[in-house]
């Protein structure tokens, strides 16, 4: 016993690589710290400002590593353009995410130190996650994601409905980590391994590509991270908890959530699973071409704008899942490039559900009318959200979907590229409706579109543009400017992307 | 492969057959005649005084999971200590990061006053 | 500044200008829109002329500069970028376009300063501009189609500008869907042309053609007939002309602008753009040359007989454009180029002189209402006189020696082109008789009540207002023409607008002289044409005869023409009374919308309604439509139902989904 432990040594940490992990634990800790204080302002205002700062600053450490390729503490999580594009998004999200609720109700019921540094842990968790080479660590990062967001879900404490789609969440959740750790446990059986390259040289070399036991396995880790990424026919838990949840922990899960795991899904299968390609990959397009379907035709008929985005998040999975199953370079830029995209139109979209929810309370789509002529920065934000997830030209998603179309066809699954289409077809008809409530007049002046309530004249006017605050608005400009700066000139995003496979399979 | 698990298998539904049947025979060839005393739990004893209306106060529970987490965690101390010369400066390096960790838990439990008795 | 990024800025001003006055149409006031649509231009114009400067700084054969600011798509092959292409024959187009637009939104400044809608137009008439500079620097076919969809969107805008005109509305269908007609054409023919050669890049495009086809290819043949088509549509050619008169309807700067100097003349720089191709596929020149002929006959005996004075000015343009069309086909590049520009000016000073003499006539158009304008509106009637002498080829005119040169150009190469240079002769006959026609009936003679009144000093305004087309009773809100008017003589923009285009039109000639006097313009676009491989001998004796001739024909029949309808009272209806049957014909344009009805729109119509009653019915409405939105439909409540909200419900799903996956993989692993 003391022999093998004697040759247990502290693992080699390369700690500048490690570092944008720390930046983000890190400021969990202050976070926490910080909102132990008593000035009211500083648990208001100085909270989310330090989330900020440590959301900032994990960036700028990403940005100094921009250009390695380190695998660390012994190949259980590398840092690889990979990992540092999905860091880049989840900290992008968490940003707005923070802006978001920044005035929220949810933040003031369960404190603002403890929303603030779950937020943090969560987006540490995605990044353990995307940059996992290891079973063990990569269930860990899920875990560290999940918990912090069943709290996140549940933290409007005096709502009903924020209560249960925590609880869900927590419980549907449960189900689908529960099913992972199982197909990483037959894994681990199968192969004695449980570090990617090793399962890979492994199956390899004993030839198990055929073996029911590895299959199984796969077949359980498939079901378990498309629990994750929201995937039909594992989707059911997302209309509902997305609804519930406070706005912008929805709009961190939907965007941040997806991220980490299409990034494991492409790490995880596209390295220790490769050699199993041709079995798994038919699994894979039956979900996309199911979530897809089920997505977009789900989200027909929904008058709450968040659950109408969940089924489109469902869908928008299911786009991205093409880009994976084709199993190409071109694949995993395209899958990386819509993401920023998706990023991009769901965070505004969000920001204005927040706004709009602070102002009526409700989440309606009814609840946009006549927000064209208020307020035409949010509107156009919001259109050029709805236009851009439905891929139309001129907007950031256009060149999103017209990358995993054809990454699609380039890999010899053109007609996955029509389903893309079709899916989008349907899409239009969820997603206008959304444009045309918001440029439509009001139907009475001085009456709440929303509650049919008369506005209190004079005051109420005030109190809402507070209520509403600046941040989500800001949120909304930027991101839909965004949508259109990119739409237009998509240059800088194929670079962004470009050789996001870089690095990854060092170590 | 699934040889190797043959006996197991064979165990789980051996074990789930025969569960399965003693209860359904005792419900088939069993005769059935309930009184008072039968229906108390364990046949026998004082008459239980606790009511379905009955309530801890919620404090109870929170100091309960409270302790357990902590308890739990600082389990996790006990096999480094043990083979503490063993595992080198790298483990007491990261002894100290985890009871910092737990100290800030602790603090921060303090603070927001959930080990005030209410 | 280099040529490309001054380029680039040419582009880029129209669309600042577009967006400018769009997004910021509520904290602008109309005036400003006016007045920033118009710097806009003049700030393209500017750069066009820096890009001017830039080019020729280059060496000769350095003359052609391509400039990508980044990839559109690169699928399957096939590279497509966002790229211009930068040589004299874009240069002088984009010259030839900011310059005319940025006089023609001056001009706009004044005369639509009544309507309602004037922010609305600015912002249209910048997205033209943007639309047309786009498609003439396009630097690919991909880009020039998207230009070329883009101007026909920004031309069924402006048709329908006054869109509570259901006139207007309706003209602006029509001219939409004859574009988009033309525009399958030219997708259809880029094709054929793409499939084969694999680039679209200009340059890449020209030097590859001679390789990839045999001259006169079938499949060659057949793209350049279907880019034709395309080329036909825009330009108004027979048969696909009808829907240029009725975008008359559009406000009076619009058809100066749009249907007469810029997009219409989009289908002869095309032909000018692929000349290496057309000249390899001699087969498809030859029928563009045929087509350009019959419109530039027919189109002339028709603007003899209208009376109504903008679609006089519609007809004689799409004659004109005939012309150029039938020049570009037979190698006349020059000449065609150089006829393209004069039009440009003197057919848009036609037009403005012409909405000035509308707005004196309270909106009337008809020249049977018109008479002896000249003395009340003496600006106006030095600026249509100046136009006139331009168009109908007057002596030392600019017109005289743009269509000299381009009738010469195609008679210089002999042998049955000897028939397109008489047809032109032909139609320069017809030129001048309808332009003195309109001329001398709408300034000559006693003058009508209009005329006396603005003698008077007062404009003449209508008690109420009608539109010219049907006499339906229309108010000056939103959609509509607005209450006031404004004549060149008392609107300074108006008048320095046309001063501008009066001046161009008189003096334009004088960078291209017959005999080699001067050269400058055929000098200038000489590095775009070196690769033709059409040759002109030299032919002295015709080029003196050619200039002979169109000086005889000019004058002489300027003095007919006076003799019949300005003087000779019933000289006119006594000709027509000799040729009824002729008159008829011409009267009713040739029934091109008649046949155009009988051939398609009827049999369409019919197998419509036939389809609509068995077809559809049964198959789409039932299987189809039903079909299709009956699945999605129940497949969103099937979703729905069972998105029950109980967790058990979920937890069974999920298990369900669970079992099918591991059920596959079990089996796979079997």
């Amino acid at each position: 016993m003391t022999s093998v432990l004697a040759s247990v040594k502290g693992p080699e940490i390369d700690w500048a690589a490690f570092s944008p992990l720390l930046g983000l634990f890190g400021g969990a800790l202050i976070v926490l710290m910080v909102g132990l204080s008593s000035p009211r302002v500083i648990r208001a205002h100085g909270v989310p400002a330090l989330t900020i700062a440590a959301f900032g600053a994990t960036i700028g450490l990403l940005i100094w590593e921009w250009n390695e390729q380190v695998s660390l503490i012994q190949d259980a999580l590398i840092l690889d353009r990979l990992t540092i594009l999905i860091t880049l998004l989840v900290c992008v999200a968490g940003i707005a995410s923070t802006l978001l609720a920044w005035r929220e109700q949810a933040a003031r019921e369960i404190a603002h130190g403890e929303f603030f540094s779950l937020l943090l842990i969560a987006a540490g968790g995605m990044v353990v996650l995307a940059a996992s080479r290891n079973l063990v660590t990569t269930f860990v990062g899920l875990e560290l994601l999940s918990l912090p967001l069943y709290i996140l879900c549940a933290s409007r404490l005096r709502s009903e409905r924020s209560l249960e789609s925590g609880l869900k969440y927590l419980i549907v959740g449960s189900v689908g980590s529960a099913t992972l750790l199982y197909g990483f446990a037959m894994l681990y059986g199968a192969t004695g391994e449980t570090d990617y390259a090793g399962i890979l040289t492994q199956v390899v070399k004993e030839g198990l590509m055929g073996d029911a036991l590895f299959l199984a396995a796969i077949g359980m880790t498939i079901v378990g991270l498309a629990f994750k990424a929201s995937l039909a026919p594992f989707h059911q838990w997302t209309p509902d908890v997305y609804e519930g949840a406070p706005t912008p922990v929805t709009a961190f899960m939907s965007v941040a959530t997806k991220a980490a795991a299409l990034g494991v899904i492409v790490r995880l299968f596209f390295t220790a699973l490769l050699p199993g390609v041709d079995d798994w990959r038919p699994a894979w397009i039956a979900i996309a071409v199911i979530s897809i379907l089920v997505g977009n035709v789900g989200a027909l008929g929904q008058r709450s704008l968040k659950r109408m985005l969940a089924f489109s998040s469902i869908a928008q999975a299911g786009y991205l899942l093409v880009g994976v199953v084709v199993v190409t370079e071109l694949g995993a830029e395209a899958v990386v490039l819509y993401l920023v995209v998706y990023l991009l139109a769901n965070l505004a979209a969000f920001a204005v559900i927040t706004v709009r929810e602070r102002e009526t309370g409700s989440d309606a789509i009814g609840s946009l009318r006549g927000l064209g002529a208020r307020s035409p920065i949010l509107a156009g934000a919001m259109t050029l959200a709805m236009l851009s997830l439905a891929g139309i030209p001129a907007t950031a998603g256009f060149i999103g979907k017209f990358r995993l179309i054809e990454a699609a066809a380039d890999g010899g699954y053109t007609w996955l590229g029509i389903v893309i289409v079709v899916g989008s077809m349907i899409s239009l008809a969820y997603y206008l409706p959304v444009v045309a409530a918001m440029w439509r007049p009001d139907t009475e002046p001085g009456v709440d579109p929303a509650t049919g309530r008369a506005v209190l004249a004079g005051g109420a006017q005030e109190a809402e543009a507070e209520r509403g605050g600046w941040e989500a608005t800001l949120v909304a400009a930027v991101m839909g400017a965004a949508i259109l700066v990119f739409g237009i000139v998509p240059q800088p995003l194929f670079e962004l992307v470009g050789d996001v496979l870089k690095g990854f399979g060092t170590g | 492969m699934l040889s190797t698990y043959a006996p197991a298998i064979v165990f789980v539904v051996l074990g789930t057959i025969i569960g399965i049947a003693f209860t359904v025979l005792n419900g088939v060839l069993g005769t059935s005649r309930p009184s008072p005393a039968k229906l108390d739990p364990y046949e026998s004893g004082m008459a239980s005084e606790i009511k379905q209306g009955f309530r801890f106060g919620i404090s109870f529970y929170l100091v309960a999971m409270l302790f357990l987490l902590f308890d739990i965690e600082v389990l996790f101390l006990y096999p480094i200590a043990v083979q503490l010369r063993a595992f080198g400066t790298f483990a007491l390096v990261e002894t100290i990061v985890f009871i910092g960790l737990l100290t800030v838990a602790l603090i921060y439990v303090w603070r927001r006053g959930a080990l005030t008795w209410k | 500044m280099s040529t490309q990024t001054a380029a680039w800025l040419v582009l880029a001003m129209p669309l600042a200008g577009t967006l400018i006055i769009a997004l910021g149409g509520r904290i602008l006031t109309p005036r400003m829109a006016g007045w920033i649509g118009t710097s806009a231009i003049a700030a393209a114009f500017a750069f066009a002329v820096v890009t001017l400067v830039k080019l020729q700084g280059l060496g000769e054969e350095e003359r052609h500069v391509a400039s990508s600011l980044w990839d559109l798509a690169n699928a399957g092959g096939l590279r497509v970028s966002l790229g211009i292409y930068v040589d004299p024959l874009s240069v002088l187009m984009i010259l030839v376009v900011t310059g005319v637009s940025a006089l023609i939104h001056l001009y706009s400044v004044g005369y639509m300063s009544s309507d309602e809608g004037y922010t609305r137009f600015f912002a249209y008439l910048n997205f033209f501009v943007f639309s047309m500079l786009l498609l003439v620097l396009a630097g690919n076919l991909i880009l020039l189609i998207v230009g070329w969809a883009f101007v026909g969107a920004a031309s069924y805008m402006l048709i329908s500008y006054w869109y509570r005109r259901t006139t207007a509305t309706a003209a602006g269908i029509k001219a939409f869907v004859i574009n988009v007609i033309g525009d399958i054409g030219l997708v259809l023919g880029t094709f054929f042309i793409v499939r084969q050669m694999g680039v679209v890049d200009f340059g890449p495009l020209f030097e590859g053609a001679h390789s990839e086809f045999a001259k006169n290819d079938p499949s060659l043949v057949a793209g350049m007939i279907l880019i034709l088509v395309g080329a036909f549509a825009k330009s108004a050619q027979v048969p696909l002309h009808t829907w240029l008169p009725d975008a008359m309807e559009g406000p009076t700067p619009v058809s100066s602008l749009i249907h007469a100097a810029t997009m219409v003349t989009a289908g002869v720089y095309l032909i000018a753009r692929l000349h290496p191709l057309f000249e390899w596929a001699p087969t498809a020149a030859t029928v563009g040359a045929i087509v350009g002929a019959l419109t530039l006959l027919i189109a002339g005996t028709i603007g003899l007989t209208v009376t109504d004075l903008k679609r006089v000015i519609a007809y004689s343009t799409m004659s004109q454009i005939g012309l150029m069309i039938m020049g570009v086909c037979a190698a006349a590049y020059v000449g065609g180029l150089f006829h393209l520009m004069t039009h440009a000016f003197f057919k848009a000073l036609l037009f403005m002189a012409a909405g000035s003499v509308i707005s004196a006539m309270a909106g009337q158009q008809s020249l049977d209402r018109m008479r002896g304008l000249r003395k009340a509106m003496p600006f106006t009637f030095g600026c249509f006189i100046a136009g006139g002498l331009a168009l109908s080829a007057f002596p030392l005119m600019s017109g005289f020696f743009s269509k000299d040169a381009l009738l010469f150009e195609v008679g210089q190469r002999g042998g049955g082109w000897i028939v397109f240079y008489v047809i032109g002769y032909i139609g320069s006959v017809m030129t001048v008789l309808y332009t003195w026609r309109m001329l001398y009936r709408a300034f000559w003679g006693d003058p009508c009540p209009e005329a006396v009144e603005l003698e008077g000093g007062h404009l003449h305004h209508a008690h109420e207002h009608t539109n010219p087309a049907n006499g339906e009773v229309e108010d000056t809100e939103v959609g509509f023409p607005g209450a006031e008017h404004h004549i060149a003589e008392r609107t300074w923009q108006m008048k320095v607008a046309m001063s501008a285009l009066a001046v161009l039109s008189v003096l334009a000639g004088l960078i291209y002289l017959p005999f080699g006097i001067t050269d400058t313009f055929e000098k200038f676009l000489e590095p775009t044409f070196a690769d033709s491989i059409v040759t002109h001998p030299a032919n002295d004796g015709l080029e003196v005869f050619g200039v002979i001739l169109t000086s005889v024909l000019a004058i002489g029949l300027i003095a007919v023409a006076y003799r019949i309808w300005a003087v000779g009272e019933g000289r006119a209806t006594a000709w027509q009374q000799r040729l009824p049957l002729l008159h008829r014909l011409f009267v009713n344009k040739w029934y091109f919308d008649e046949l155009l009805d009988l051939l398609f729109v009827r049999p369409i119509a019919w197998f419509g309604r036939f389809s609509r009653d068995s077809f559809e019915r049964v198959v789409i409405d039932g299987a189809l439509v039903g079909g299709t939105s009956g699945i999605v439909r129940a497949g969103s409540s099937a979703v729905r139902a069972l998105q029950t909200g109980l967790l058990r419900g979920y937890a069974g799903l999920v298990m369900v989904g669970l079992a099918a996956v591991l059920l596959y993989f079990l089996i796979r692993a079997a």
